[in-house]
């Protein structure tokens, strides 16, 4: 995408007019994923399966979690550039930066897609018995996209500093905080008074609003080193990704062959 | 300022130097010994680190979807948030 086009899309200046009808699928989709994703289903995916095959639509779904996960980590953790130039106060210096980002990026890292061969139902499997629970009947689609497989085993890690009670009790508060409005995701709503479900509550519906104070009550109730704190901001931002992925993939996905 | 005091690759102890090392070959660094903030914040946990870099190779990189469609859901994401990251 050029830059000029990339910065429109951020800005939200991007018409329907001019987005291609892929693009403004993706945009429905994503808008639904942050704004109401307590009501994601299979049907969100429809068309893009009409437009992308079920392969194409399923990497979306990929990219989707992967960067709910992204924005999740680096908003708890407070990280708001890779390079100090890119500034939030000053339209003109956060283009700069973006642009200059872009292209450091672009020249330091291979961006060519590549091929993933890897055996699906093994890591299907592994990734179900890690999570102790079934998949969700549209992962079987994942056959026909065997990186998006392996992106669901990668991210599905066991936490050692967290026990399978904490474990639940922040998938349950992702669950429970799961925005199903608009308004749940942008208004202002009374925080639970832990420390801990705050922190997934806030983590939640509107992450780019933690505070040092929120993650210093956490750390002042249960006395957690560094490494502790990174296996719960991990556990925030996976659970954020995969209860929409398993929203969307809650039946078989239907449409297009695959790819 | 971070709320976690990262650990970069030039004061990593032997398990997280392997970590970055693998991280640079699975995100094609060509080499280059960077190591993005994302990455480093979860440089308490060197399985971490490489479940994130190798989780977003995946997704990213994997498969056969356009690279521009790939930003654009990333750009989305990112802004429907109000992540400035």
């Amino acid at each position: 995408m050029d830059s000029h086009r990339a910065e429109r899309f951020a800005e939200g200046l991007a018409t329907p007019e001019e987005m291609s009808p892929e693009e403004r699928a993706i945009e429905v989709l994503v808008k639904k994923s942050v704004r109401a994703p307590a009501r994601l289903e299979p049907a969100d995916l429809v068309p893009l399966v009409g437009l992308l095959g079920t392969s194409g639509a399923l990497e979306v779904v990929a990219m989707l979690g992967a960067f709910h996960f992204v924005t999740r980590v680096a908003d708890l953790v407070a990280i708001e550039s890779e390079l100090p130039i890119v500034q939030r106060r000053w339209r003109w210096l956060r283009s700069l930066g973006v642009r200059l980002q872009s292209r450091v990026f672009r020249r330091v890292m291979d961006l060519a897609n590549e091929a993933v061969e890897v055996d699906v139902r093994m890591l299907l499997a592994e990734t179900e018995r890690i999570r102790g629970a079934s998949l969700p009947s549209g992962y079987a689609a994942m056959h026909a996209s065997p990186n998006v497989a392996a992106w669901a085993y990668r991210m599905t890690v066991e936490l050692p500093s967290l026990d399978a009670a904490m474990l639940g009790r922040v998938t349950r508060g992702v669950a429970a905080a799961l925005p199903a409005s608009e308004d749940e995701s942008t208004g202002f709503h009374a925080r639970p008074p832990e420390p801990l479900d705050a922190l997934v509550f806030v983590g939640t519906r509107y992450a780019a609003r933690t505070t040092d104070e929120m993650v210093g009550a956490v750390l002042a109730a249960y006395g957690w080193s560094d490494a502790e704190l990174t296996d719960c901001f991990y556990a925030i931002g996976s659970r954020n990704a995969f209860e929409r992925v398993d929203r969307l993939l809650a039946a078989p996905l239907n449409g297009s062959s695959a790819g | 300022m971070p709320r976690i005091a990262f650990i970069p690759p030039r004061q990593a102890g032997p398990e997280l130097r392997r970590a970055y090392m693998r991280m640079r070959e699975t995100m094609g660094t060509h080499g280059l010994a960077i190591a993005p903030q994302i990455m480093q914040s979860f440089s308490h946990r060197p399985n971490l680190l490489l479940a994130a870099a190798e989780g977003y190779r995946y997704a990213g990189w994997g498969g056969r979807l356009p690279r521009a469609t790939r930003e654009l859901v990333a750009l989305l994401v990112s802004r429907e948030n109000d992540c400035f990251y």
